[in-house]
């Protein structure tokens, strides 16, 4: 094959890299006739607002009716359309029939015809062809024009653009109209853009000056609008502005403080400045407004006087800018009446709907006709279809052959074909009757190509697609390694999305050519890589035959999954296939290659747009290394997958593997704990549990979540093979996952998160005063079980034991969270049915680990403090049992040191009333006590009702109370600090201070009264009658006196 | 759960209390009552007592996990059974997949034949009315059924549960298999023939019937520990494979040689 031949013809001249005109040959043999073109009357119409066409034309009745022009009408036919439609093609094959035909039609004795090509969309290139065409009947004009386009030629670029800075600045200099600015402000902005620091500015790559200069000199596609040349980059710059303030001459500086930060000021020299632009164009082409109009008049009396019509084909006015006004209206006068001197014209010409709409005011009431060319003229599939297929064929054939044919007419049943044979039978599409190859292209291919153009047209087709894609596939022809062929620049994708992914696993595929197979397939094939075995022994995947696989390097690709055999109707291995079969003989096609595009698409609901746009971020998240958009949605949908939520079941079964339901729902609850590589949310890596690196396998996983989710269950295509990488994903990261959620290395004991919970609650409880029924395991955890509450009853006697309460009210979240866990982690609840568990609820429990935990912590007198790890995560809920307990213990060691200090002192100060604190002891005094309130009351003492309430059981019960008490704190001096908070939970340190209190107010209460008795007996002396009753109480009360004197009551209730 | 057809397989003894029973019983025997006691902490609640009720029951009768003694419960198996839930989950599944005339062995071996059938099914009580209406023996199977098979189906691994489905896949399945009972006929390691090796094993999964292309759920499984490295399938061009389930686009659809890595065993 002659692939360096086709590269090179194909690149000079069946599809140009410039935008250089085509050679007949190439112009007559790729040549598509355009149908469905739009006609309109007249010139004026709003962009948007166009009627219906007047009717639709092929190319061949506009020229039956337009430029075939018997009756000598005068005739100005814009041909409109937007870039690259083919209006050049268009006109031009108009003007090669004109010029073919009899002449009856077209008579070059009679007609003269003028045809003005696309050549760089320059001015330069618009004057030097009106000089070629000998259009130019002005000699003074000609001759200017003449030097204009040799010096554009010739001049070095700074001083052409030189020139166009001082043409502009000449301009305004010159400006007496006062229509925008007064003539004295005129000169000073003429000074201002003089200034060396504005001129260097504006003559800047890409700034002002260049983009004028381009325009004239430079092939370019731009429109030529009156914004286009200065911008606002070219004045805002508040260094240059403040620098002419400072430094500039005077008129330049006054001007430059009026732009300074006023942006309504700069907008307006803008537009000042752009309506030069025609004039500065003349002006360096040295013509005047009233020369450029002369060009065609001139020219039209000299035909009048040959007794010529004019007949003017320009492919593109935009190269004309400067004397396009001028041209437009030169050639719009109608012949006869005030311009009897004048020919007939006829004018054809090409331009786009942007500059149309840009200037329609100079069309408006010359145009004759409209043609557009729109998309129906060229978007059919037979249409983009059949011009591949003979630019392919140009491209194949001989240049000799093809240049004969041109030379021999042109006709088009005569169009040579080329030689070029697929290495299979491949898809053709029709010449007139000749069948041509569209290899390495097919029908689908073709069309889903053109339909991923961002511009549809038939210059980005042949551009972007063909030229695109024959380049790289005659490269790797030619050299045969590092294929790139085809390219994807849609990224286009399989529709069978596991046999992409299959593709991706390939390992005897380089990764290059995995992306190309999958190209191939979405874009060439059925978007599978489903493998079928002919009859004839024939392999094709996806539709398209092996051999062409092989042709562009995919050799490789022996299909995936089963095999269909046709013959046998049964499916076979990959493996027993047979190698590349390539057809012989008959090209006849068997197999329609693929099937067209889907053109008409029904609606799509809501759920089908994000189940597609989801589809896409996903895709080029994996294909293009872009960020996934929608991140927060999958790792919602892995959640699900994971932990499972109140409505089904995860697929881990976190219960059987011995983590609780509770644990796994809460530690895999928030968002942040799941990570996808290269997400747009921003998280914290370091929090994630779960972690999806960018592969294939994750692709499909989240793939496979997504379609999932829009099926609402596993009941849609390729679920099985979905699963299959969902679960194998999940499989490989199990171990992980399962290690970050228990906290615990496997292997290793498990955090013993529940004893700790337990911990907790019990020394909360003594804390907090309440019982706990420590007779059994069970009975314990019974017991802790409860919400424990304070009782504000039970008074504490020392500021640390006040100060643990305190600690249990102010951390209150943190130890219900502590029994919310025991609850709920010890609760056999499964799956979904634990998310609607309610902590409070009943429930049933893995008791047993309840009772381990019990009984270790009974055993280390539920002193766990040694064991508690030496490093905790903070806000961690697995760890934050242990750092409650870590805080908790050392408050109770300090506060259980005050209490038994507080202890030793209460015994003490008991002891300086009763004694040595025994039974004895305890008995005389509150039969002392109940005495002393007999006493009382015969002498109607009134005394405290309470006390004497308090003591009047018989003392041997108080005195067991008491000396119980005294038993606890004097056994719990001793022990660690939890035993003796257990010891001191029930409050005997407040007991006895309760007793002390009470003797000593009974102790100060007989004093008194002690007192008060003398004193009356001194009072009353000499009354006989009392006097034997006050002697009588007197003595009792001095018996109890000398026993409470004896207990120094004194002495203590002074203290 | 594991009683001879018919049976309503109840939701309420799940894998994990009937476990927590016979640890509790296995720690200190104690009476019926007093396990229903200590598991509910003391709540007479009819729900409650019944989750244990049931638990003890698959824990005695179906499983024989535990035994009477007297008027107490007292562990009937070795201890190393409970010790953990792996050597639980392996004692239970030879147990269980044995007998062949519970409700249990026989919804199972019907849901492993439908291969990709049960999608479309939709939820546990679609495939609990087919499964019912096409298996003369099932006829009465409901809904309540086939949500308490999911939780010991899950359990045993012959699959992952996924909304209102279980994704048929017995990774966890065969590894138990492969992990205790593949080195009584085979060595780790070795490659042995597919036919062999299937031929083995299909004494050993009496709840999977074994035809010409192996059923869905075990050949996931099969992919599944190929892929993750436990086993190696290979398809070698002089050997007959055994076709796995056809799985469009999955590299591997058939196998002649496997070998089953040592790393099982761990």
């Amino acid at each position: 094959m002659k692939w360096e031949q086709y590269r090179s013809v194909m690149e000079k001249y069946a599809i140009k890299t410039d935008d250089m005109a085509t050679e007949d040959a190439y112009f007559m043999s790729t040549h598509m006739p355009f149908s469905s073109l739009e006609l309109f009357r007249g010139g004026y119409y709003e962009e948007g607002k166009m009627p219906a066409p007047t009717k639709l034309m092929s190319e061949d009745e506009v020229f039956e009716q337009l430029i075939y022009n018997p009756d000598n009408e005068h005739r100005m036919v814009i041909v409109r359309g937007n870039h690259g439609t083919g209006k050049s093609h268009l006109i031009r094959y108009l003007k090669g029939k004109f010029e073919r035909s009899p002449s009856t039609i077209y008579n070059p004795a009679t007609e003269q015809l003028v045809f003005l090509r696309r050549l760089n969309n320059s001015v330069r290139g618009a004057f030097s062809q009106l000089l070629e065409q000998g259009a130019i009947k002005d000699p003074d004009v000609a001759e200017k024009l003449r030097k204009f386009v040799a010096s554009s030629d010739s001049k070095d670029e700074d001083s052409f653009k030189t020139e166009i800075l001082y043409a502009y600045i000449a301009a305004v200099r010159n400006d007496m109209s006062g229509e925008t600015y007064k003539a004295v402000k005129c000169r000073d902005i003429a000074s201002y853009l003089a200034d060396s620091r504005v001129s260097e500015h504006l003559l800047r790559e890409g700034g002002a000056i260049s983009r004028c200069y381009n325009v004239i000199t430079a092939p370019s596609n731009q429109i030529l609008q009156d914004t286009t040349i200065f911008t606002e980059e070219d004045f805002n710059v508040s260094k240059i502005i403040r620098a002419v303030m400072k430094q500039g001459d005077p008129q330049a500086s006054l001007f430059a403080a009026s732009l300074k930060g006023d942006d309504f000021e700069i907008t307006k020299l803008i537009n000042y400045l752009n309506r030069f632009t025609r004039e500065v164009i003349q002006r360096c082409a040295d013509i005047s407004s009233e020369n450029a109009e002369t060009i065609f008049a001139q020219l039209r009396r000299d035909l009048k006087k040959q007794g010529k019509n004019l007949t003017i084909f320009i492919e593109d006015f935009t190269g004309f800018t400067g004397i396009d006004q001028e041209l437009i209206t030169a050639l719009s006068y109608e012949h006869g009446g005030d311009y009897a001197d004048l020919c007939r014209v006829t004018s054809v010409i090409g331009i786009t709907n942007d500059y149309y709409y840009a200037f329609r005011g100079n069309f408006k009431d010359r145009v004759t006709h409209q043609i557009e060319v729109t998309e129906r003229s060229y978007g059919t599939d037979e249409f983009i279809i059949q011009m591949a297929g003979r630019y392919l064929n140009a491209i194949y054939c001989d240049p000799t052959q093809l240049h004969h044919w041109t030379d021999s007419g042109a006709d088009l049943s005569e169009l040579p074909i080329s030689d070029f044979t697929p290495p299979c039978e491949w898809d053709t599409t029709t010449i007139g009757e000749k069948k041509v190859t569209l290899y390495p292209f097919n029908r689908h291919a073709l069309l889903t190509l053109y339909e991923s153009l961002a511009t549809k047209s038939p210059r980005m087709f042949l551009k972007n697609v063909i030229r695109a894609q024959l380049k790289e596939y005659f490269d790797g022809k030619q050299y045969g390694d590092g294929w790139y062929f085809p390219l994807n620049p849609s990224n286009a994708q399989m529709s069978n999305d596991p046999h992409s992914s299959s593709i991706d696993r390939l390992e005897s595929m380089s990764s290059d050519d995995k992306n190309r197979l999958k190209a191939v397939f979405a874009i060439w094939g059925d978007g599978s890589a489903s493998g079928v075995k002919d009859i004839d022994g024939t392999l094709r995947f996806g539709g398209l035959n092996q051999a062409f696989l092989a042709d562009v390097g995919l050799n490789t690709f022996t299909g995936i999954g089963e095999i269909v055999d046709k013959s046998t109707g049964k499916a076979v291995s990959p493996t027993v296939t047979s190698k590349p079969v390539t057809t012989s003989g008959s090209n006849s096609v068997h197999h329609p290659t693929t099937p067209e595009p889907l053109k008409a698409k029904p609606p799509v609901d809501g759920a089908t747009k994000n189940y597609r746009k989801f589809k896409d971020d996903i895709t080029a998240w994996f294909t293009k290394g872009e960020t996934l958009k929608y991140d927060p949605d999958y790792r919602g949908w892995l959640r699900t997958l994971i932990r499972g939520d109140s409505r089904q079941c995860g697929a881990i079964n976190w219960q059987d593997i011995g983590i609780p339901a509770y644990i796994a729902a809460e530690r895999l609850s928030d968002l942040s704990c799941y990570y996808i590589n290269d997400q747009s949310s921003p998280t914290n890596t370091d929090r994630a549990i779960v972690y999806m690196d960018r592969s294939s396998e994750s692709r499909d996983v989240l793939m496979a979540l997504n379609e999932l989710n829009y099926a609402k269950g596993w009941d849609f295509e390729g679920a099985a093979y979905y699963q299959q990488r969902l679960i194998t994903w999940l499989e490989r990261r199990k171990a992980e996952i399962i290690e970050k959620v228990a906290a615990t290395k496997q292997g290793e004991d498990s955090l013993p998160v529940l004893e700790w919970c337990l911990a907790i609650q019990y020394l909360k409880a003594c804390i907090l005063g309440q019982k706990v029924d420590t007779s059994s395991p069970y009975s314990v955890i019974k017991s802790l079980f409860k919400d424990f509450k304070k009782d504000d009853s039970i008074r504490r006697d020392t500021r640390e034991w006040n100060d643990m309460i305190q600690f249990i009210l102010n951390r209150k979240a943190d130890f219900d969270s502590a029994l919310t866990f025991l609850k709920q982690a010890s609760a056999t609840t499964m799956g979904a049915v634990h998310f609607a568990v309610d902590p409070n609820t009943k429930s049933c429990y893995r008791t047993d680990e309840l009772v381990l935990a019990v009984e270790k912590l009974m055993a280390a007198d539920w002193d766990i403090e040694a064991t508690l790890p030496g490093s905790i995560p903070q806000k961690h809920l697995l760890y934050n049992p242990a750092t409650l307990l870590k805080a908790l213990y050392p408050s109770v060691k300090k506060a259980m040191v005050a209490d038994t200090q507080e202890a030793a002192k209460v015994v003490g100060k008991l002891e300086e009333y009763i004694g040595e604190l025994n039974q004895k002891n305890l008995i005389d005094t509150l039969s002392a006590i109940q005495e002393l309130f007999s006493v009382f009351s015969a002498n109607g003492i009134i005394g405290s009702t309470e006390l004497r309430v308090k003591y009047e059981k018989p003392p041997i019960e108080t005195a067991k109370t008491v000396m119980g008490h005294v038993k606890l704190i004097n056994d719990a001096a001793s022990v660690q600090a939890v035993k003796q908070l257990t010891a001191y939970s029930g409050n005997s340190l407040h007991v006895l201070y309760d007793f002390l209190r009470d003797i000593q107010a009974i102790a100060q209460k007989a004093d008194q009264e002690g007192a008060k008795a003398q004193k009356d007996i001194a009072a009353t002396g000499g009354f006989a009658g009392a006097e034997a009753l006050s002697e009588a109480a007197l003595s009792s009360m001095e018996a109890l006196y000398a026993q409470l004197e004896n207990m120094e009551v004194y002495e203590n209730a002074v203290n | 759960m594991f009683k001879v057809n018919p049976d309503g397989m109840r939701m309420e003894p799940t894998p994990e209390r009937v476990l927590s029973v016979c640890r509790l019983v296995s720690h200190k025997s104690m009476s019926r009552d007093e396990v229903r006691q200590c598991m509910t902490l003391g709540i007479n609640d009819e729900k409650e007592l019944d989750q244990i009720n049931k638990s003890i029951n698959v824990a005695l009768e179906e499983l024989a996990l535990i035994k009477a003694d007297a008027d107490n419960l007292v562990l009937a198996v070795d201890p190393s059974i409970i010790a953990s839930s792996k050597a639980f989950r392996r004692y239970v599944s030879a147990r269980v997949f044995s007998a062949k005339d519970t409700t249990f062995h026989m919804f199972t071996k019907w849901l492993i034949a439908q291969n990709e059938r049960i999608f479309a099914l939709k939820s546990w009580e679609g495939m609990a009315k087919t499964c019912a209406s096409e298996v003369k023996e099932l006829a009465a199977l409901n809904e309540n059924a086939v949500l308490g098979w999911r939780f010991w189906a899950a359990f045993l691994g012959l699959g992952y549960l996924s909304g209102t489905m279980i994704i048929p896949n017995m990774k966890l399945r065969l590894e138990d298999i492969l992990a205790t009972t593949y080195t009584e006929k085979f060595k780790y390691n070795e490659t042995v023939l597919a036919q062999d090796f299937i031929l083995w094993l299909s004494t050993k999964i009496p709840e999977v019937e074994i035809g010409s292309n192996l059923p869905l759920a075990l050949s996931a499984g099969l992919r599944t520990l190929h892929e993750i490295g436990l086993i190696k399938l290979e398809t070698w061009s002089d050997s007959t494979p055994i076709m796995l389930y056809y799985v469009d686009g999955d590299p591997i659809n058939g196998f002649t040689h496997i070998s089953v890595k040592e790393a099982m065993d761990s």
